[in-house]
Parts: structure tokens; sequence; C-alpha cells
């Protein structure tokens, strides 16, 4: 066999960072949805290796369920800080009160509320970032 | 590498089959017996064994999701399921529905390595184990398996298993496909010859259906002979802070083809310009070579003109590089297929527009035979087509090369992608010599 070889971890990590180029080439407002939790985690070291050496060339964005531990915020904003990205919040009850989206009956968690079919709502992205 | 031993390999494949064939028990089968399928989805199984199985797990209601998912109205095209052995890695492309078939199927399974045609024993060759088997080879899909299920009805008939066989064998030279194909006498749902070799079947001494997928050879799936490298995006960090980075110049891309080394003469196609490789940039250090699938950013010794769309080749193995191209689509869109039409057309990582001057044929799936002049292709059609295109396109012929031999047709206006396209091989290459600079 010949030692042009990848496993399987390697091989998947060529698509991710495939893909992940494609859509900063293509895409006006793409955006990388950081939590801080552990798969946004492997999400922006995948992002270091499709840009680096230049910044990552998008913004993170992240739609707090309001349920977060404070180490978890903390940790989210010192990474976004550390690769020198922009970071973008928002809340789940903002999207609440705009009716972008509503409570699913009976989920607890907020990291699956409903929101209406796209097209039917246009939303203005005036709202200053906090970053 | 820095592995000692045998790395763990990756194996992608689909499964092919009409309703009831048995794909869903099939999987199922492969989950349960590697032991992939997580505990509370287990519980949850044998729970409903003890309610309506009659103590029997029902393998199917394990990707059974899928169907569930479809009848609140989702569409799901394709849904990965993964499992693993202690040799190999699988991720299994599950495409459902019959309407759409073509198109689920050109979408999951461009990328696999193997494709699985189930053939139910009692009901032998169908309409679309032809059809499936003609997509599998047209999709450039490198090994097949034919997998016929259900030979617990057939009292594990070798005459029927062989009947089935010669039908297949006598009309796959007709492919003129495939590295190699198996045929495997199976029952999805009692597990033989599945995981364990059954012993109904002392007639058969070939390899168990999961052996086989353990073991059949795929690390020279890839195309390793001509460099090709679509540049997908420049990347300049332009960082005042950093004197060293200030300079920096990447293309950063995936190899589509070959291999790249520091110190190679290169070509960046369509401009003919030329330089060497100055340096393969990676996240986790600089390289001495990279070979196809790998992600890179290509330094070149030259500060040239380089931007996403173009291509470095390297001098020997060259592509060809035209704006009148020929080739076969699978059409997969309701509205059908229209001469004239503009289009844009995605190959690697450029997209231009461009107009199906001719239909030369329509394949006809029973006999595997192009059928000329066709009034149109409709849904799931697979037809030969001439396309102009507004740029030269520097390609491969898809027989070569699947990435740089395949293209997608776009719906201008609503951006549906209604074509899949695979490219004949060039007229004509491209000459060392060769240079544009002039433009
Ligand atoms: N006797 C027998 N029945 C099978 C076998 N494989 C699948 N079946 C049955 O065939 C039916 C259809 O199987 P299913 O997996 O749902 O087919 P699919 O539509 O291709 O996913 C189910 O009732 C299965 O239990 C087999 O090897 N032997």
């Amino acid at each position: 066999m010949s030692s042009y070889h990848l496993d399987h971890l390697q091989y998947l990590e060529t698509e991710a960072i495939h893909i992940m180029r494609e859509v900063a080439a293509e895409f006006e407002r793409p955006a990388i949805l950081f939590s801080g939790g552990k798969d946004s985690i492997c999400i922006l070291r995948l992002a270091e290796k499709a840009f680096r050496p230049s910044d990552i060339p998008m913004p993170f964005l992240n739609v707090e369920t309001g349920h977060e531990f404070p180490e978890l915020i903390e940790f989210r904003d010192r990474r976004a800080k550390q690769l020198g990205a922009k970071l973008i919040v928002r809340t789940v009850d903002e999207a609440f009160a705009k009716g972008l989206a509503t409570p699913t009956p009976g989920q607890i968690s907020r990291n699956q509320p409903s929101v209406p079919k796209s097209g039917t709502s246009t939303t203005p992205a005036s709202t200053p970032a906090r970053t | 590498m820095p592995h000692t031993q045998h790395p763990i390999e990756l194996l992608r494949f689909n499964t092919c089959g009409s309703v009831d064939d048995g794909k869903s028990t099939l999987i199922g089968r492969l989950l349960y017996d590697s032991k992939s399928i997580m505990e509370d989805q287990m519980e949850a199984l044998e729970r409903s064994a003890d309610i309506t199985g009659g103590g029997a797990i029902n393998l199917a209601n394990l990707t059974d999701g899928l169907r569930a998912e479809r009848e609140q109205g989702i569409t799901i095209d394709v849904a990965y399921r993964y499992f693993a052995t202690p040799r190999r890695k699988f991720i299994v492309a599950d495409t459902p529905g019959h309407v759409q078939y073509t198109r689920n199927m050109v979408t999951g399974a461009s990328t696999a390595n193997l494709s699985i045609v189930l053939v139910d024993a009692r009901l032998g060759v169908i309409e679309q184990t032809r059809r499936h088997t003609y997509l599998a080879a047209l999709l450039g899909i490198p090994h097949l398996v034919i997998a016929v299920n259900k030979m617990d009805l057939v009292d594990w008939s070798e005459d029927r298993f062989l009947e089935i066989r010669d039908e297949i064998e006598s009309f796959l030279p007709k492919l003129d496909a495939f590295k190699d194909v198996k045929f495997i006498p199976i029952s999805a749902l009692n597990g033989d010859n599945v995981v364990d070799a059954s012993k109904h079947t002392p007639w058969y001494c070939g390899p168990t259906l999961l052996g086989h997928l353990e073991t059949v050879h795929i690390a020279s799936d890839w195309s390793l002979s001509g460099l090709r490298f679509p540049v997908q995006w420049v990347n300049r960090p332009n960082n005042p802070t950093d004197k060293t980075l200030h300079d920096f110049r990447g293309l950063s891309g995936q190899l589509a083809g070959g291999i790249v080394k520091v110190g190679q003469k290169i070509m960046v196609l369509p401009s003919g310009m030329k330089s060497t490789v100055k340096e393969l940039w990676t996240y986790d250090g600089s390289l001495k070579e990279a070979f196809c699938p790998q992600p890179v950013t290509v330094v070149l010794e030259h500060d040239l003109d380089v931007s996403r769309g173009d291509i470095l080749v390297g001098l020997d193995h060259l592509p060809g590089m035209a704006s009148e191209l020929r080739g076969r689509v699978c059409w997969m869109n309701q509205r059908p297929l229209q001469r004239g039409k503009k289009y844009f057309l995605k190959h690697t990582s450029q997209t231009v527009q461009a107009i199906v001057t001719s239909l030369d044929s329509r394949i006809n799936i029973q006999t595997f035979d192009p059928e000329p002049e066709p009034a149109e292709l409709a849904a799931n059609d697979i037809g030969e087509v001439r396309i102009r295109t507004a740029k030269p396109i520097v390609f491969d012929a898809y027989s070569n090369n699947r990435l740089t031999g395949s293209f997608i047709l776009i719906e201008q206006g609503t951006n549906a992608t209604v074509a899949a396209g695979m490219l004949y091989p060039p007229t004509e290459l491209v000459k060392p010599e060769y240079n544009d600079f002039a433009i």
C-alpha cells in the first residue's frame, strides 16, 4: 500500500475544509455558529485549518438560549477574541419577542424553537452586534 | 503519515433496490450486528419487539426515521448512517424514495466507493436492478456488490443464485465500468452471509457482505496521476502587524488529482502562466508534498495573477480545455431539459454561463442503448448532450477523474440544481508550451 493514504478522520477533515472554503468564496454573508460547546469548538478548529494564515473570513454567531452556564459564555467570548473574530450574539427571547420564532409546545429545551418557513419574514440585519 | 500500524480507512457506500427488497433491513442488520447502535435506540427496538414483533426485533425500524419524516412531508434526500468495525469506518448513504430515485442516488452516491444493489431472490433481475446498476456505473462508483437477498425464501437455491448472477453478468460488459463486482447470497432478515457466514450456503465460498466491505481495496480509488488543483480561495492575510504574513499570498484549495511537490513546475490554466511551487502551507505545518484529496495552501515562486476558478496543473498528464463540451447528464428537475436555454454550469471551483446546444440522445435504461435526438429530457432521464460555456473549462474525462470530470447545471432565477453531468474525454489536450499571457 502506498503512503498516499488518509485515515478516516483526515479524510472527513478534507471534506469539511473544502466545504468551508466554498462557503467563504460563494456566499454573501456567511457566519459560523459558535456556542462554545464541543461541536462548535471543533468547527472553529476546522475553520482555522481552512483559512489560516488569514483570519477566519466570517463572523461567529451565537443565539443564546438563556440557559447557558456563565463559564460557557466567558469561554465563548474569550475564544472569539483569541481568534480575532467578530462575535454576533442574539437571544432566543429576542426572537420570541419579535415573533421570529415561537416556543415549541412540549419542548423544555430552547435549542429547537419553532421557526416559520423561510421567506415569510424579513429581518433587518441592522441591530448592532455585541462583540 | 504518522501511523505505525494500518490506519483505519473510511468506506462510503450506498444501497439500492426497489421497495421491499430489504434495504432498511440490511442496513439495520449491519448496524445491529456491528453493535453500532446507541443503547437507547436498542432499548426502544427491544421494547417495540415485545409489543409488535412477537419477540423478534424489526431491524427495518432502525432506519425508519426517514420514513416517518417523509410521511410528515419533510423532504430528506439522503440520510447518512455511520457504523464501524475494528478494521474500517463506514458511511452508508440511505437514499429513500422511488420517484426521485435517480436524483437521490446521484446525490448520495457521487462520493461512494461502493454500491450495493439488492435483488429479491424471488423476483430476480427487474428494471430497477438494471437502472441502479447503470447509475452506479455512470457515476463511476468503482466497486459493485450484487446482494441477492431473501435467499431463505428460495430454499437457499444455488441454481436460483447462479441464474441471477448470469443474467447480470450478461449485461455488465456493456457498462464498461467497475473495478470489481461481487455477488453475495444473503438473508438480511436472518443475517446469513451479512456478518457471519451462513450454514445454509455451503456452495458459496466467497466473503460475507461485511467481510467484503472491510477488505475491498479502496486505497487507489483516487486519481494520483495528473496534478489538478482548482483554486478555491485566495489566501492573503494582509496582516500589517505581522511582517512575515504581510506578503503571504497563498492559493487555498483541495487537490482534485495527483500529487504536488515543493519545487515542482506548474502551469496555471486557463492563462498558461508557469511557476514553481515554493511552499505547501497547512495549519499543521508545511508539507514537502501533498496528494489528492488533501487540502493545502499553495505558495508560488512568482506573484502571478491567480484567482478562484483557475486551476494549477502539472506539466505532464495535461487536461483538456474547451468551451464546447460533451457528456452525459442525469436530469433532475420537473421542468424538462431545454435545448438552447441558458443555465449556469458549475465545474470544480468556477461557475459560468452555459447553453445546451444539442440533445444527442436519451439512454434507454432497458437496453442501455442511446436513442438519438429525443425531444426532451424529463426528470430522472439520462442523456448525451453538447454544451457551450461562456468561458473555456479545464477538465478531464469523468472516467479518469470524478472531480475534474463532473459538473452540475443550475437553473437561472431559481438556483435549482437541475442536472448532474459527467464529461466525455477532451478531443485535445493542453500543450506543455501553451500560454495565453496576451489576454
Ligand atoms: N424472508 C425474508 N424477508 C426479508 C429479508 N430481508 C427483508 N425482508 C422483509 O422484506 C420486507 C421489506 O424489507 P425492508 O427492509 O423494509 O425493504 P426496503 O423497502 O428495501 O427498505 C420486510 O417485511 C422485511 O422483513 C430476507 O432476507 N428474508
